[in-house]
C-alpha cells in the first residue's frame, strides 16, 4: 500500500504538489491523469525515492519512503534510465545487478515479448524500442510497486498496444501496486481500475473506471474531458 | 490488435456480449473451452479483473460453466444458444426500429421495405 | 552489488579509456617524429613531460564524464547502493584508468631514457635512470589528480544540491566557486597560526639530502626542507578529504533530487 499524506512539494515559491492526500491499494492499477504541469511526474519521483516532500509523508508497505525504497519499487522514468553506450544485454545484467527481485527468466520472456535484438547498443534503439526496453528493465522486477511514467511518451499506437500487452501478461496482479501517469488514456484505461486527475499540484477528481461507465456511461476520456 | 471498447457499456459486460454472440454465430461450439482469465485479458488488453467479471457474469446467466482446476467452458445446453439468438435478435429488430423511426420512415414503409429487401436481394445486412 | 556498478561504470569510460591511451601514443610519436625531424633525441622529452603532467586533469576529467553520464533523469538514485558505493564506484573506475595511463607513461619514459642516457643527451647523477625521483612523481601526480578528483565530487554534489532551490539556482556556479574558496581561505588561515606551524614541524620524515623544495595546489602545501618531510599535514588532508568524500555521499543521499 501506498500512503502520501498532506505532501507538499515547494520549489520556491512555486507548489508542484499542495497539501495531496491519497491512498493506493495493495494489488491494484491507477492511472495519474493530468496536464503538462500537474504534478504528476513530481508525485512519482516522490514516491520512488528521488524527490523529497518539503511537507507530509509518504509510506510504502509501512515504511517511510527514502533512497532505499528501492528495493521495493521499481520505477519507470520518462527520461535518462538507459546508458546510451550499453548494449541492450548490458542493461539487463546492470539492472540485474543492481536490484534482488530481478527475475532473468521474466527479462528473457520480455526480451521475446518485445522482439528487442539483445546485442544492439541502447544508442542504436529507436523510441519505441526505448520505451519496450525500459519496460522490459522495470517489468523483469518482481517487486511489489511498480511506477510507470509516461510509458506511451512519443510512442505510436502500435508500439502503445504492445506495451498494453506486455502490461497485462507481465504484471502480477493481485500481488502488485501499480501506478501509471499518462496522456494516451485510449489503450491503458481498459487496464485501469482507478484513475485520478491532478491539476496544479491538487487532486482534482477520482473515479473508478468501471463504475464510470456503468452508472455515468463515461469513458475515461470524456470523463477527463467533462472535468475541464 | 487490442479491440475498441464503446463507451456506454461497462467493458466487462461488452466483453460477455461478445462471447455470447460468438456463441451464437457458432464461432465458439457448445462444450468449448474458453481462454484462461489471464490469455483472455492479455487477448483484448484489459484488466484480468474485469475478465473475471465477464466469466462470473456469464456463469451467473449460465452461459459457462466453470469446472474446478480445469477451467471455463461453453454450455453445452443448445436450449441456451436458441434462447440467447433470439435475444440479440429482438434487441436488433428494436434497435433497427428505433433509427428508422429516427428518421422518419412510418411502421408500415419498414415492412415494406424489409420485404422488398428481403426478396430482391435475398439478403440482408445486419449492424 | 558493488561489482555492477563497477562494471557499468567501465563500460561507460570504455571507449574514451580507448581514445585516451590512444592519444598518449599519438603525442609520443609526435615527440619522436619531431627528435628525428631536428635529429636531437631529447626532444622527446617535452612531449613526455607533457603526458604526465595533463595526468593532473586526466582522473577529474574521467570522473567528470562518468558523473555527466547520471545526469540526464539522475535514475542512478534510484538505487539501494548508497552514495558511498554510487561515488566510490566512480572514483576507483576513474583511478583505474589513470594507473593504466600512468604506467603506459612510465614505460614511455623508461624507454626514452634508456635510448637517451647512454648517448649522453641528457644528464643524471651516475648516469642512472632515475627511479625515485620518478616513483615521487608518480605519487605527487596521484595525489594531485585526486586532490581535483575529490574537490569535484564535492562540488558536482554541491551544485546539484541546489537544484531544489530555485532562487540560488541562477547563481549555483558562483556558490560553488564561493564554497571553494571559503575552504581555501580558512586553510591558508590556519596555517598561519604559529601552533599549528610548530605542530607541523614536529613530525618529520627525511627522504632526500640538502635543499629546499616545495609544491601545492592552492592552499595545500607540502614542503620538503632540507629533505625533511613533514608528516602531519598529509595525514590532516587525507583525512579532511576523505571527510569530503563523504561529505558529497551525503548530499547525494539526502539534497540531491532530479
Amino acid at each position: 500500500m501506498i500512503e502520501l499524506r498532506n505532501v507538499t512539494k515547494e520549489y520556491g515559491k512555486r507548489k508542484a504538489l499542495h497539501d495531496i492526500n491519497l491512498r493506493f491499494e495493495t494489488g491494484k492499477i491507477y492511472g495519474i491523469l493530468g496536464p503538462n504541469g500537474s504534478g504528476k511526474s513530481t508525485m512519482m519521483k516522490m514516491a520512488a525515492g528521488l524527490v523529497f516532500p518539503s511537507k507530509g509523508e509518504i509510506m510504502i508497505n509501512g515504511r517511510l519512503v527514502d533512497r532505499h525504497i528501492a528495493r521495493d519499487v521499481a520505477y519507470l522514468s520518462s527520461e535518462g534510465m538507459l546508458y546510451p553506450s550499453l548494449t541492450v544485454e548490458q542493461m539487463i545484467q546492470f539492472f540485474a545487478s543492481q536490484y534482488e527481485d530481478f527475475s532473468m527468466n521474466k527479462a528473457e520472456e520480455l526480451l521475446e515479448f518485445m522482439s528487442l535484438e539483445r546485442h544492439q547498443k541502447t544508442a542504436k534503439l529507436s523510441k519505441g524500442q526505448q520505451g519496450r526496453l525500459k519496460l522490459l528493465l522495470v517489468l523483469s522486477r518482481e517487486a511489489p510497486v511498480l511506477l510507470l511514467d509516461e510509458p506511451f511518451l512519443g510512442l505510436d499506437p502500435m508500439v502503445r498496444d504492445t506495451i498494453v500487452k506486455g502490461l497485462v501478461s507481465f504484471i502480477d496482479f493481485g500481488k502488485q501496486t501499480v501506478i501509471i501517469t499518462t496522456h494516451e488514456i485510449t489503450e491503458i484505461e481498459p487496464v485501469l481500475e482507478e484513475a485520478i486527475i491532478l491539476d496544479e499540484g491538487r487532486v482534482h477528481a477520482r473515479c473508478h473506471v468501471e463504475a464510470l461507465r456503468e452508472e455515468e456511461g463515461l469513458s475515461v476520456l470524456q470523463w477527463l474531458k467533462s472535468n475541464y | 490488435m487490442t479491440e475498441e471498447f464503446q463507451t456506454s457499456k461497462p467493458i466487462y459486460r461488452q466483453i460477455a456480449d461478445r462471447i455470447i454472440q460468438q456463441f451464437v454465430r457458432g464461432e465458439i461450439s457448445p462444450g468449448e473451452k474458453l481462454p484462461s482469465v489471464r490469455e483472455m485479458a492479455i487477448q483484448s488488453g484489459v484488466n484480468p479483473n474485469t475478465i473475471q467479471r465477464t466469466y462470473g457474469e456469464l456463469e451467473r446467466m449460465g452461459v459457462v460453466e466453470t469446472k474446478r482446476g480445469q477451467g471455463t467452458f461453453m454450455t453445452e445446453q443448445i436450449e441456451m444458444k436458441r434462447q440467447l439468438r433470439t435475444e440479440i435478435q429482438r434487441e436488433m429488430i428494436e434497435m433497427f426500429i428505433q433509427n428508422m423511426r429516427g428518421i422518419g420512415v412510418e411502421d408500415r414503409e419498414i415492412t415494406e421495405a424489409v420485404e422488398q429487401a428481403l426478396m430482391g436481394k435475398g439478403r440482408a445486412e445486419n449492424d | 552489488m558493488f561489482p555492477g556498478l563497477l562494471r557499468k561504470d567501465f563500460l561507460l569510460i570504455k571507449n574514451y579509456a580507448w581514445l585516451w591511451l590512444i592519444l598518449v601514443l599519438a603525442v609520443y610519436g609526435c615527440g619522436l617524429a619531431v627528435a628525428a625531424y631536428y635529429g636531437e633525441f631529447f626532444l622527446v622529452f617535452p612531449f613526455l613531460f607533457f603526458i604526465y603532467f595533463f595526468h593532473v586533469a586526466l582522473l577529474p576529467i574521467t570522473e567528470m564524464i562518468l558523473l555527466k553520464a547520471e545526469e540526464k533523469g539522475q535514475y542512478w538514485l534510484h538505487s539501494t547502493a548508497g552514495g558511498v558505493k554510487l561515488l566510490l564506484s566512480k572514483i576507483l573506475v576513474s583511478l583505474f584508468l589513470f594507473i593504466i595511463s600512468l604506467i603506459l607513461a612510465d614505460v614511455l619514459a623508461l624507454i626514452s631514457l634508456n635510448i637517451a642516457l647512454p648517448q649522453g643527451f641528457i644528464n643524471t647523477p651516475e648516469g642512472e635512470i632515475p627511479y625515485k625521483e620518478g616513483f615521487l612523481l608518480n605519487i605527487g601526480l596521484t595525489a594531485g589528480a585526486l586532490y581535483f578528483t575529490i574537490w569535484g565530487l564535492f562540488l558536482w554534489a554541491v551544485y546539484h544540491s541546489l537544484n531544489a532551490y530555485p532562487f540560488i539556482k541562477k547563481i549555483r556556479w558562483g556558490v560553488v566557486i564561493a564554497v571553494y574558496l571559503f575552504f581555501q581561505w580558512i586553510t591558508a588561515k590556519l596555517l598561519q597560526i604559529p601552533f599549528i606551524q610548530k605542530w607541523f614541524a614536529s613530525w618529520t620524515v627525511n627522504i632526500s639530502e640538502s635543499g629546499t623544495r616545495a609544491w601545492g595546489i592552492g592552499g595545500m602545501h607540502f614542503s620538503i626542507e632540507n629533505g625533511d618531510i613533514q608528516i602531519w599535514p598529509i595525514i590532516l588532508s587525507i583525512l579532511f578529504h576523505i571527510a569530503l568524500f563523504l561529505a558529497a555521499a551525503w548530499l547525494l543521499n539526502r539534497k540531491v533530487e532530479v
